[in-house]
C-alpha cells in the first residue's frame, strides 16, 4: 500500500472516530444523573467496603473443599453459585460506590472556580482503569473462574486496606451536609 | 456551472440569507455575534466568488487563489463560530472552562498538526490538504466539547446542541469530500463542488431547525464554591476512589483453579 493509502485510511479512521464520539456524546445518558436524581439523594458511599474480607473468604478454596467433603456434588455446586451471586452482589455495590463518589468530586469541580488538571487527570484515569477491572471481574465470576480463593498473606494487607478504606470513607460521610450545599447551589 | 450546481447555490444562497435575517431578527446576533458573522462572510465568499467564475471561469489562477483565499477567511470564521458555542456551553462554568478550552483547542491543533503532516504539503495538494487539517480539527474539538460536557454532567441547551452537532457533521462530510478530491483532483473537482454544497445545504437547515424555539432568558450563572473545597477535598477523594480501585484489585490475587 502506498502512502496516500495509509493517509486515506487514517483520515477515514479519525472522521468514524469523530463520528462515533459525536453519537456517543449526544446520547442521552440512562443512569441516575440523567434522571435528574437530586444530589441530596445520593448517599455518601460507605458501607460497602467494609466486607472484603467476608467477601475473599466467600472465595475461599478451603470452603468449598470443606463444603464437598461433608456434603455431596449438587451442595458444592449450590453453595458455590450462590458465592457467586453474592460477590456479583458485592462488586455492583462497590460500583455504585465508586460512581456516586466519582459524580459528587464532578460536580464540585463543575461548581469550582479553578481546578487542577493533574486532578482531573487522576481521576479519569482511575474510573477508566476501575470499569476496566469490572468488567474483566464480572465477565470471570460469570464464566466461572475466580470462585476458589488464596488469601495466604492477604490477611494483614487486607485489614490495613479496609482500615483505610472506612477511614475514608467516614471523612467523607461527614461531608454529606457539603452534597445538599452544593445541590442547592447547582 | 451546471444547472444543476447552480440551482443548490442559489438554495443556499437563500436559506443563508433568510437564517441571517431571521436571526438579526431575533437579535441572536447579540447571543452569537461570531456564528453571525461567519454566515455574513459565507454569503459575501459565495457572491464573490460567483462573479469572478462568472467573468474569468474556474480554472484560472486568480480564481484559484481568490478561491482558497477566501476559504481561509472563512475557516477562521467558522473557526470562531465553533468557539462561540464552547463558550456558550462552558463558559458559565469558570474552572472547567479553564481546563475545557486548552484541551480543546490543543487537541484541535494536534489533529491540523497530524493530518497536514501525514498528508504532505506539496503546493498543488498542499492547500487541500490544509483545508482538510483544519476541518478534522474543528470536528474533533466540537465531538470532544460534547464528550467533555457529557463527562462533567454539564447539560448542552439548544440551539448550542444542534448547531454543535451539526458543525461537527459538516465538518466531518467536508472531510471525506476533500480526500477524494486530493485523491482524484481535476476529476472529482465538479463532483467535490456539488457534494460540498448539498452538505451545506443541510447544515444550514440544521442550524435554521437549532433556533425554531423562541430564544429563553439566559440560564443564570450558578453559585460556584469556595477554591479551597476543590483543593481540600478533591485530591481526599481521589485517595478514596484510588482505595476502592485497589480493594477491587485484590479479587485478582485470589487464584482460581477450575473447579
Amino acid at each position: 500500500m502506498n502512502s496516500f493509502g495509509i493517509y486515506f485510511i487514517l483520515i477515514v479512521i479519525a472522521v468514524a472516530g469523530v463520528g462515533a464520539l459525536l453519537l456517543w456524546s449526544l446520547r442521552p445518558r440512562k443512569d441516575r444523573a440523567a434522571a435528574g436524581v437530586p444530589l441530596e439523594e445520593i448517599e455518601v458511599p460507605g458501607g460497602h467496603a467494609t466486607y472484603l474480607p467476608q467477601m475473599l473468604q466467600a472465595l475461599h478454596a478451603a470452603d468449598l473443599a470443606f463444603v464437598a467433603s461433608r456434603g455431596d456434588a449438587a451442595l458444592g455446586r449450590t453453595v458455590k453459585r450462590e458465592r457467586r451471586r453474592v460477590v456479583l452482589g458485592y462488586l455492583e455495590a462497590m460500583r455504585g460506590d465508586f460512581e456516586r463518589l466519582l459524580r459528587l468530586a464532578r460536580v464540585i469541580a463543575v461548581l469550582s472556580p479553578e481546578i487542577a488538571p493533574a486532578q482531573e487527570w487522576e481521576r479519569l484515569r482511575l474510573s477508566i482503569w476501575f470499569s476496566l477491572n469490572y468488567f474483566l471481574l464480572t465477565t470471570r465470576l460469570r464464566i466461572g473462574f475466580g470462585i476458589a480463593a488464596q488469601l495466604n498473606g492477604l490477611g494483614l494487607e487486607i485489614s490495613d486496606l479496609t482500615m483505610r478504606v472506612e477511614r475514608a470513607m467516614q471523612e467523607l460521610g461527614e461531608r454529606a451536609a457539603l452534597a445538599t450545599e452544593i445541590a442547592s447551589a447547582l | 456551472m451546471a444547472s444543476a450546481e447552480k440551482t443548490i447555490w442559489l438554495l443556499d444562497l437563500c436559506v443563508q440569507l433568510v437564517l441571517l435575517m431571521f436571526l438579526v431578527s431575533r437579535r441572536e446576533h447579540r447571543r452569537f455575534p461570531a456564528f453571525c458573522s461567519y454566515l455574513a462572510i459565507n454569503l459575501l465568499q459565495g457572491i464573490t466568488l460567483a462573479a469572478l467564475f462568472s467573468v474569468s471561469g474556474f480554472v484560472t489562477r486568480a480564481a484559484w487563489i481568490m478561491g482558497w483565499g477566501s476559504q481561509a477567511v472563512v475557516t477562521a470564521a467558522r473557526v470562531l463560530a465553533v468557539g462561540e458555542i464552547f463558550r456558550h456551553v462552558l463558559g458559565r462554568y469558570q474552572g472547567v472552562w479553564a481546563l475545557g478550552w486548552r484541551l480543546l483547542g490543543g487537541l484541535g491543533v494536534l489533529v491540523l498538526v497530524a493530518a497536514a503532516g501525514f498528508g504532505g504539503l506539496d503546493l498543488r495538494a498542499g492547500v487541500v490538504t490544509l483545508d482538510l487539517g483544519s476541518e478534522l480539527a474543528i470536528a474533533a474539538a466540537t465531538a470532544g466539547l460534547f464528550a467533555f460536557a457529557k463527562y462533567y454532567e454539564v447539560v448542552v441547551e439548544e440551539p448550542m446542541r444542534t448547531m454543535g452537532a451539526a458543525f461537527c457533521l459538516y465538518s466531518c462530510s467536508y472531510v471525506l469530500n476533500d480526500l477524494l478530491l486530493k485523491h482524484y483532483l481535476v476529476n472529482y473537482q465538479n463532483v467535490w463542488n456539488l457534494v460540498g454544497m448539498v452538505a451545506f445545504f443541510a447544515t444550514v437547515c440544521l442550524w435554521g431547525w437549532a433556533f425554531r424555539a423562541p430564544m429563553r432568558s439566559e440560564t443564570p450563572k450558578p453559585v460556584l464554591l469556595q477554591p479551597d473545597i476543590y483543593r481540600n477535598l478533591i485530591p481526599e477523594m481521589n485517595r478514596s476512589l484510588a482505595d476502592l480501585n485497589e480493594q477491587l484489585s485484590h479479587f485478582w490475587n485470589v487464584r482460581s483453579p477450575r473447579t
